[in-house]
């Protein structure tokens, strides 16, 4: 547009119009706010996930209950400051976010960086000490990808095409990178989904899509199931499938002692539940006399379901439902390709998140380190999903605007000339 | 275009797909999760809830064996029991503490940003550290009770092989049913692939080593204490131990009615370490086959309080063995709040019922002694006249003696004893033990040829199926078949005796002689079917004792004995007792103790008052006069000058009496036994054989068979038998044996006479 007030009347005439027309454009994309929108769902299912944890935590070790109130009360303020500003601002520093994340990513790996700043647990380096708390750049990068990859594709219209889609793949493929060799296999695997789900609503052809994921099956199976898992995997990772082969398609206990010990306890507690629950107190002494790992974290589901029930499962699932369709409906409803692409690229990343933990916990995945969103122990985790949760309101608060151009929209929809 | 532009469609049939695919996931998560809590909640629920309450086992007390008097020949004693868990045993202990002490060695700070495979490393490097820490503990603990490191370790390896064996059972267990499944499902072989677990025999404690008194079980607590990283695999269990207080004892033995050559007015003091060990038995750990057939956990889950786990203790031999069941008891049990330690539910234990056995322990052990070779009794002695072992040579054997009137084993003595026999086999190849059979308790599974002993109960039998007349007289020809003087001969019928012969002879004078003739007679009027049904009788080829201890002995098989070369032969000296039978030193007694009932057997028991059970006594139907006649027989045969058990001939032509203790009366009857030279191979003691000549006669046992009752009663009260092996004469060998069993029994108070001197003791 500026492009257009240049060739109108030569420099001077630029000069002397570029203040109005700037202004006139602030003014339209002034936000008009629209305090009706389905993003208060997410914000309430949100909200109620981070109860229904705060009460697991509290299931498992009282002191935590009030630690995560506190990081819920931080969490929350942080995503009514996200609400503030516009997230369109997001379209003009996404590529300064990313790479200061990136940055993050690539500092935590460099060698030469003191323990005191990057402290390795368990011989990964995911944490960066900040002083009052840890911060894990993996999360943040979740967050900045799908503003980076959103801002891509509302701006470029060659993943029309099948090789036009090696770009998005690229930029997945970078931060990925970084995360697997934190390493974070888990978290770094999140970023799939968010990105096919964002090519999908953004109009990628389905069937490049659907040969894409079949080559990606086709390569899972040549990597688990056949020998050279043994070149690619890592023998822990082995293990970890075999186990989870024994839990859930043999149904027999022979790695219930050994790596399959995590999957074992967490199915054994989530069946010991029943319908109804055990209740708290019975729960707090199942779960503690059964020694379930990382029972605050990772298999906090587990903890859910054995204290109040299948029925509360149930409702955590339909609350994440409720998280990730009202992020769709923000999409539905928001006609600005950006946001609709930042909603959608949240949506399927809790939905990920949500499916690969609560799928191990109940045995129908393998294994895997990855928490829980909302419901998880964590300061980190829980404000990185809140500050999703307010991008999604953001998004969900500011109503469509006039002149906006319709990218990844009705037309592109047609095959690019 | 009013402002808005409104969302175009296949943006939102896209979003729709993905809000389908989304409904979609939790569907599927929620079969599962309904799987899980509604469909398998109940079993999830058991397993997570086993955890809430700890079983503790609380032990039992095994009940007492008594004696016929009350004495306590065995009982339970406090003690303790050292116990190491598996994983010490095995190699995950090792693996734990070698990643800990890395994890010492780094510092936790280094140790936190190490990854898995560093870790390994530093494990692995630790894990010499470790193994000299085990072995030092398995050190300390052998040094705080007294045991050798060798054997502990020995003791180590065997739970650690018999829990490697069993998780290969199981394990080939569990792969045949996953295969089993695997294929029934229609999959293919190549896709097929098991993973094998721990076992549960990997996860517990075992008992390494037992008998611990108070102080060297404080001691292996203070170890166990010590270290933060032992105290879990160290367990210091209650475990009673088993003592038997009448197992050591001295004995006196009266001298003053053995043969001349070793007379003495003065007692010879005994000190004997095993008495009753074979009858009485021992403990030993359970094994699978026990733990198989009375499991603890039965196979439906529920616990058996009497069942037992491996390494429990168990009767292994004896008595220990046979009465088991009424001693073991049941263990109590305990229910605690895992988390709190509070005791929810408790079942007191219930202890084992104490047994009283017929055994008199004191007149055991002095008839043990009198077994001694120190003693002198079974011993070659110049007098035995043996052609076929030195003088000197120590002789095995046994006697037992029963209360003809219950049938209660008052005694029963053995030698080898367990432990010489556990020594001797120690110096044996397999056939030598096979040969000699050194663990052969041989009063009640010795396997003899019965000799001349079964001539009152060969007249019995015909007497009792009419072929052979009250009075009526046999002549002894010398040899049974005419014109053939070298075959079935009286033992009289010899150039050493000018081939002398019986004469005619009645019922009870051909027993007194122990003529041979006359009982081949009757043997041939009997038949080889009849011989077998009689010798069945008097108890044969049956279990006499509880718990089916002891030999049954064999009766002839008349089958055989008819395929073989000389059938009539084969007849005739079964009454004699020669042949194709055999039997035990307790079935001799038994079966004479029914001879002195009058043909009743009531059966033999080891239990006193037999444990409150009747004997259904069996009459044999014999006419009083052949009862009679036998027993007239038996008398004589002490009594008369001409009797086989009479007298004792010495070398230098003196005699004296056999049977030399006061106010009783004895009957009695010898028997000398022909048998093979299998249990003399490798004996130094065997008389050489000159070169070029063929080895003489076979070799013979020497039995002594009797009866015994107080003069003023006038009838028998105890059956007593005597077997020496390899003795030469019954007479010469056994016969002096029984005379000092008969002042063992005056010295223990069942025969009068004990204060009175023997008499005619010195008399040639």
């Amino acid at each position: 547009m500026s492009g257009s007030a240049a060739t109108v009347g030569g420099a001077s005439a630029r000069d002397r119009y570029a203040p109005t027309i700037r202004t006139n454009m602030r003014a339209l994309e002034a936000p008009t706010l629209r305090f009706w929108s389905p993003a208060w769902i997410c914000a309430g299912c949100a909200l109620l996930l981070s109860i229904i944890g705060i009460a697991s935590i509290g299931t498992t070790e009282p002191g935590y209950m009030t630690r995560q109130a506190g990081f819920l009360c931080v969490a929350v303020m942080g995503a009514a400051a996200t609400c503030v500003p516009s997230y369109r601002l997001l379209e003009r520093w996404h590529g300064v976010i990313a790479l200061v994340v990136l940055g993050m990513l690539v500092f935590v790996l460099v060698p030469a960086v003191p323990e005191s700043i990057v402290r390795p647990r368990n011989g990964a380096r995911r944490w960066i000490n900040i002083g009052v708390t840890d911060l894990q750049p993996s999360e943040l990068a979740k967050i900045a990808y799908v503003v980076s990859l959103a801002a891509y594709l509302r701006t470029h219209r060659h993943y029309r095409r099948f090789w036009g889609l090696a770009v998005p793949f690229a930029l997945t493929f970078v931060p990925m990178g970084l995360i697997v060799k934190e390493p974070d296999l888990g978290t770094s695997l999140l970023f799939l989904p968010a990105l096919f789900t964002m090519l999908l609503v953004a109009g990628s052809r389905l069937r490049h899509l659907a040969i894409i994921v079949a080559l990606g099956v086709l390569a899972v199976v040549v990597v688990v199931a056949t020998p050279a898992r043994t070149l690619l995997l890592e023998p822990h990772q082995i293990d970890r499938i075999d186990a989870f082969y024994h839990q859930f398609v043999l149904q027999d206990d022979a790695h219930a002692q050994g790596i399959g010990y995590q999957g074992d306890k967490a199915m054994m507690l989530v069946g010991a539940g029943g319908w109804d629950g055990v209740g708290a107190e019975m729960a707090e002494r199942l779960v503690d006399l059964n020694h379930l790992p990382e029972e605050r974290n990772d298999m906090v589901f587990a903890v859910v379901v054995n204290r109040w029930g299948a029925r509360a499962g149930v409702v955590t699932w339909i609350l994440y439902l409720g998280f990730c369709l009202g992020a769709l409906l923000v999409a539905a409803t928001t006609s600005d390709p950006f946001g609709r692409l930042i909603a959608v690229g949240i949506s399927a990343i809790v939905f990920a998140q949500m499916t690969v933990n609560t799928g191990m916990t109940i045995g129908v995945l393998p294994i895997t380190g990855m928490n829980l969103p909302f419901v998880s122990y964590g300061g980190s985790s829980l404000v990185a999903t809140w500050l999703m949760t307010g991008l999604v309101i953001n998004i969900g608060l500011r109503s469509a605007q006039f002149l906006r151009r319709d990218a990844a929209d009705f037309d592109t929809f047609e095959d690019p000339a | 275009m009013d402002g808005h532009v409104a969302p175009p469609n296949r943006y939102l049939v896209r979003l729709a797909l993905l809000a389908v695919l989304m409904l979609c996931v939790p569907v599927v998560l929620a079969a599962r999760l309904v799987d899980l809590t509604i469909d398998r909640g109940d079993e999830m629920l058991a397993r997570a809830r086993s955890v809430l309450t700890a079983e503790e086992f609380l032990p039992t007390r095994r009940g007492s064996i008594l004696d016929r008097d009350g004495r306590i020949l065995a009982r339970d004693e406090p003690g303790w029991a050292v116990a190491l868990h598996y994983d010490l045993i095995g190699d995950r202990w090792l693996d734990r503490r070698a990643r800990s002490l890395a994890k010492e060695g780094l510092g936790a700070d280094v140790w936190e940003t190490l990854s898995a495979g560093d870790r390994r490393s530093a494990a692995a490097a630790a894990r010499i550290d470790a193994a000299a820490e085990r072995a030092g503990l398995l050190r300390a603990i052998a040094e705080a009770t007294a045991t050798d490191l060798a054997d502990l370790q020995a003791r180590i390896a065997d739970r650690r092989a018999f829990v490697a064996r069993l998780r290969d059972h199981v394990h080939h267990a569990q792969r045949d049913l996953a295969l089993d499944r695997h294929l029934d499902e229609g999959r293919r072989l190549k896709d097929f692939s098991f993973a094998a677990g721990p076992i549960r025999e990997e996860q517990r404690p075992y008992v390494v080593i037992d008998d611990l008194d108070d102080e060297a079980a404080l001691l292996v607590r203070r170890i166990a204490d010590a270290n933060p990283a032992w105290s879990e695999m160290i367990r210091v269990p209650d475990a009673r131990r088993r003592t038997y207080p009448w197992r050591e004892q001295q004995v006196e033995v009266d001298r003053s009615v053995f043969p001349r050559a070793i007379r003495s007015d003065t007692p010879a003091y005994v000190a004997l370490e095993h008495v009753a060990d074979h009858l009485l038995g021992g403990m030993r750990p359970a094994q699978q086959p026990d733990v198989e057939a009375r499991p603890f956990r039965r196979g439906d889950g529920e616990t058996d309080l009497r069942g037992y786990r491996d390494g429990d203790r168990t009767g292994g031999r004896g008595i220990e063995r046979i009465f088991e069941r009424e001693l073991r008891g049941a263990r109590g049990w305990v229910r605690r709040d895992a988390a709190t330690g509070g005791e929810i539910e408790r079942v007191e234990h219930a202890p084992g019922r104490d047994v009283r056995v017929s055994l008199d322990i004191e007149l055991q052990a002095r008839l043990e002694a009198l077994l001694r070779p120190e003693v002198g009794l079974a011993v070659v002695q110049p007098w035995h006249e043996n052609p076929f072992l030195r003088t000197g040579r120590p002789l095995d054997g046994a006697i037992v003696v029963l209360d003809v009137e219950t049938g209660e084993v008052l005694a029963s003595a053995s030698r080898p004893t367990f432990f010489e026999g556990i020594e001797r086999a120690r110096e044996m190849d397999d056939a030598e033990a096979w040969a000699k059979g050194p663990l052969v308790e041989r009063a009640i599974s010795g396997f003899y040829d019965p000799g001349s002993i079964v001539k009152p109960l060969t007249l019995v039998a015909a007497a009792t199926e009419g072929l052979v007349a009250p009075g009526e007289e046999i002549e002894c020809t010398g040899h049974f078949y005419e014109g053939a003087p070298n075959s079935a001969r009286c033992w009289i019928f010899r150039p050493r005796w000018d081939f002398q012969t019986h004469g005619d002879l009645g019922p009870s004078e051909a027993i007194a002689r122990s003529c041979n003739i006359y009982f081949y007679e009757l043997a041939e009027r009997l038949g080889l079917e009849r011989i077998e049904r009689w010798y069945g009788r008097f108890g044969v080829g049956r279990e006499l004792l509880e718990g089916g201890i002891g030999h049954r002995g064999a009766t002839p098989d008349p089958a055989r004995i008819r395929a073989s070369g000389s059938p009539a032969y084969g007849t005739i000296i079964l009454g004699i007792g020669q042949g194709g039978v055999g039997w035990t030193p307790l079935h001799a007694a038994a079966a004479y103790a029914t001879l002195a009932r009058g043909g009743v057997d009531v059966g033999t028991t080891l239990l006193a008052g037999r444990g409150g059970r009747r004997p259904e006594p069996v009459d044999l139907g014999p006419p009083a006069w052949a009862v009679d006649a036998a027993l007239e027989g038996l008398r004589r045969s002490v009594s008369e000058r001409y009797g086989t058990s009479h007298h004792l001939r010495h070398p230098d032509g003196t005699i004296e009496p056999l049977f030399t203790c006061p106010s009783v009366v004895v009957w009695g009857k010898t028997g000398t036994a022909q048998t093979s030279w299998g249990g003399l191979v490798n004996d130094p003691w065997v008389v050489p054989t000159p070169e070029g000549e063929a080895r003489p006669a076979p070799p013979t046992h020497a039995w002594f068979t009797g009866l015994v009752g107080p003069e003023d009663v006038g009838r028998p009260k105890y059956a007593i038998a005597v077997l020496l092996e390899y003795g030469g004469s019954g007479g010469r060998a056994a016969g002096p044996v029984a005379n000092a069993v008969i002042r063992a029994l005056q010295h223990a108070g069942y025969l009068p006479g004990a204060d009175l001197p023997p008499t005619d003791g010195g008399a040639s």
